[in-house]
């Protein structure tokens, strides 16, 4: 992986959460560094979501900071976070019906601008970034469709697409490979290695296959904290992961294809 | 592109019509005309708030009046001469009050006119849209906050003429309001004004924060994901409807004569409403549509039935919202289309195959 910058570009520090005394995270500590690819897994109701919403300032900490690129955004609001550089994907397509694919684009990437210059066209410039995203994608044929007519895997790629144009330094995905089949999971994968190429970006997924396939790091959490970092075959063997999380299923702690567990 | 010529015919034909109309009408009917004009350009600006920003407001009266009053204010004074208006001398007011003193200036009344509608509805709507309050809360709040003010309006009779509001406007800039040929002029001049709303209007839809606007009402929280402030992109669109319907009271004001706070009560805020709706919301030229047809059939049915129009009028809504829940101009694109597509069904399929294609494998992984 080509490092552009050594450090974190994204630090959350003793971030506790709670909601009417249900503490949701605690003390959490989670760190990024750029251009990483990082995968985030853990039970229902472990706290990824609510971590997610910490990050892209949806849901306010109850105590603790997060540095994103050495700035503390914790007081930022959602949209002057995401013009910071932290993109989101949402588990489902979340792109708007009722525009055209080129519109949905031609959106995101009119992001900062004033809303006065938003009564104009957009520049020559974004309009050649935004014919090139729109044939990345794979939608150029469909670009004056409404969005509605998608199916619900062109609709993941708009939105991923909607998301790469504004150029994000991390990108969030949440479980983007839910609701896909085989071919569409592989060739996912493959597009987010290459994105973290250029870009940081944390996976929440609970797909293990998946996160076996295509995983580096892997976070593991559990009960608003991290119970453990590591690779996944780390991750995998052990005991207290397995307990919590892996154990419900016997076939995912003894894949055929993987060298034998290693033990921490 | 066949869509778009098909909407500039159709804009065409209507203005044009509207343009000729006055040649075939009494003066009493023109004046009524010019008055739903005015009507129109309210109901062309709560479409842009209501229709495409999903922001229904019950309070649109409120504007309408505020434009009206800045405009009566300064027509009052001048009917009055060196003397108070009159509703001050009866209530015992011996001095200007200093809020109308500026007033007495044509061009700050005009300014106000566009000025105070525009801000106050900046201040409410920014306050409403960050606390994210949506959807029938912010209808509840925008019709209350009308109907506070009527009662205001009513409460302050030295300074506002209390329930009669400013009354007996004779003179408009050195013109007779009651002379046909201003009537007539007044007319154009309304007409000319809905022509420029409505062309202000669709540039603004069509622009690429047109469809922010659409794109807010639709997901606002995908809105801010992508890095946009929704509480402003509402809160323009909201003064800029304020202001045209603030325009439209100042219009009003002139033709007919009388501004009162009956004017900026709920019903006439509701009434905005269902002009919008009867036209169809969300199609631009609903507002006018509707806002012309319900005033000449609140015209017609009232002057025939004078004890029973209220209930006719509201058996009439009731059957189009049932039967026309897209209005007339939603009803008429809707079979439009249908039309075209179903004698371009080959093509439609084709594209519907389209649609389902994934993409090929080489070109979505690079």
């Amino acid at each position: 992986m080509t490092t552009t910058r050594q450090g974190k570009i994204l630090d959350v520090q003793n971030v506790s959460v709670s909601f009417d005394g249900f503490t949701v995270l605690e003390q959490l500590n989670f760190s990024i560094d750029y251009d990483e690819l990082r995968f985030l897994i853990g039970p229902n109701g472990a706290g990824k979501t609510t971590l997610l919403d910490i990050i892209t300032g949806k849901t306010k900490p109850t105590s603790g900071t997060v540095l994103f690129d050495g700035h503390n955004i914790r007081r930022l609001s959602e949209h002057q976070i995401v013009q910071q550089g932290i993109g989101r994907k949402f588990q489902t397509p979340s792109i708007f019906n009722t525009l055209t694919i080129y519109e949905n684009l031609e959106q995101a990437i009119s992001m900062g601008e004033s809303n006065f210059r938003l009564l104009g066209k957009a520049s020559a410039e974004k309009r050649e970034k935004l014919d090139q995203m729109i044939e990345t994608i794979g939608l150029a044929e469909q670009r004056y469709y409404e969005a509605a007519r998608l199916s619900h895997g062109q609709k993941q790629w708009l939105e991923i697409g909607m998301l790469l144009i504004q150029e994000p330094k991390l990108l969030l995905l949440d479980e983007p490979v839910a609701g896909m089949t085989r071919k569409e999971r592989t060739r996912t994968g493959e597009l987010v290695q290459q994105i973290a190429k250029q870009t940081s970006v944390l996976v929440v997924e609970h797909d293990m296959e998946f996160v076996r396939e295509f995983s580096n790091k892997v976070t593991v959490l559990h009960m608003g904290n991290v119970l453990m970092e590591g690779h996944m075959d780390e991750v995998q063997a052990n005991e207290s992961v397995i307990e919590v999380y892996l154990g419900r299923s016997r076939s995912e702690r003894t894949p055929k294809k993987e060298k034998a567990p290693v033990a921490v | 592109m066949r869509k778009s010529i098909t909407h500039w015919i159709v804009v065409a034909i209507l203005f044009g019509v509207l343009f000729i109309a006055p040649f075939f009408l009494n003066d009493f009917r023109i004046n009524l005309m010019g008055k739903f004009l005015t009507y129109a350009i309210v109901a062309v600006a709560l479409d842009l708030i209501w229709g495409y920003g999903g922001m229904l407001s019950l309070g649109q009266g409120l504007f309408f009046s505020l434009g009206a009053y800045a405009l009566a204010m300064h027509l009052k004074l001048q009917n009055s001469g060196t003397s108070l208006p009159d509703f001050m001398v009866w209530s015992g007011v011996e001095t200007l009050p200093a809020i109308w003193a500026p007033f007495a200036n044509p061009v700050f009344a005009l300014a106000m006119v566009v000025v105070v509608p525009t801000v106050f509805a900046f201040i409410i709507g920014y306050f409403i849209f960050r606390s994210r309050v949506q959807g029938v809360y912010f209808s509840i709040i925008s019709q209350a906050l009308t109907l506070i003010f009527s009662l205001l309006f009513i409460g302050q009779q030295p300074l506002t003429g209390g329930t009669n509001g400013l009354t007996d406007i004779q003179q408009v800039f050195g013109f007779t309001r009651a002379d046909p040929m201003f009537l007539r002029n007044m007319y154009f001049l309304s007409l000319v004004i809905l022509l420029l709303a409505y062309l202000a209007c669709w540039q603004v839809i069509h622009s690429r924060f047109g469809r922010l606007l659409i794109a807010t009402r639709d997901d606002e929280s995908r809105v801010r994901f992508l890095g946009f402030n929704p509480v402003i992109v509402k809160t323009l669109v909201f003064g800029f409807s304020a202001a045209l319907t603030g325009i439209a009271g100042a219009l009003y004001v002139i033709q007919d004569g009388i501004i009162s706070p009956a004017q900026m009560g709920v019903r006439p805020s509701i009434e905005m409403v269902i002009w919008t709706a009867v036209g169809g919301r969300g199609t631009l030229l609903g507002g006018i549509v509707g806002a012309l047809t319900v005033g000449w059939a609140k015209s017609l049915i009232s002057a025939d039935y004078p004890e029973i129009w209220e209930m006719i009028f509201g058996a009439l809504f009731l059957l189009s919202v049932l039967f026309l829940p897209r209005g007339i101009v939603g009803t008429v694109q809707h079979l439009f289309r249908q039309i075209v597509r179903s004698n371009e069904s080959d093509t439609r399929t084709k594209t519907a195959d389209d649609g389902s294609t994934p993409p090929a494998q080489g070109e979505v992984s690079v």
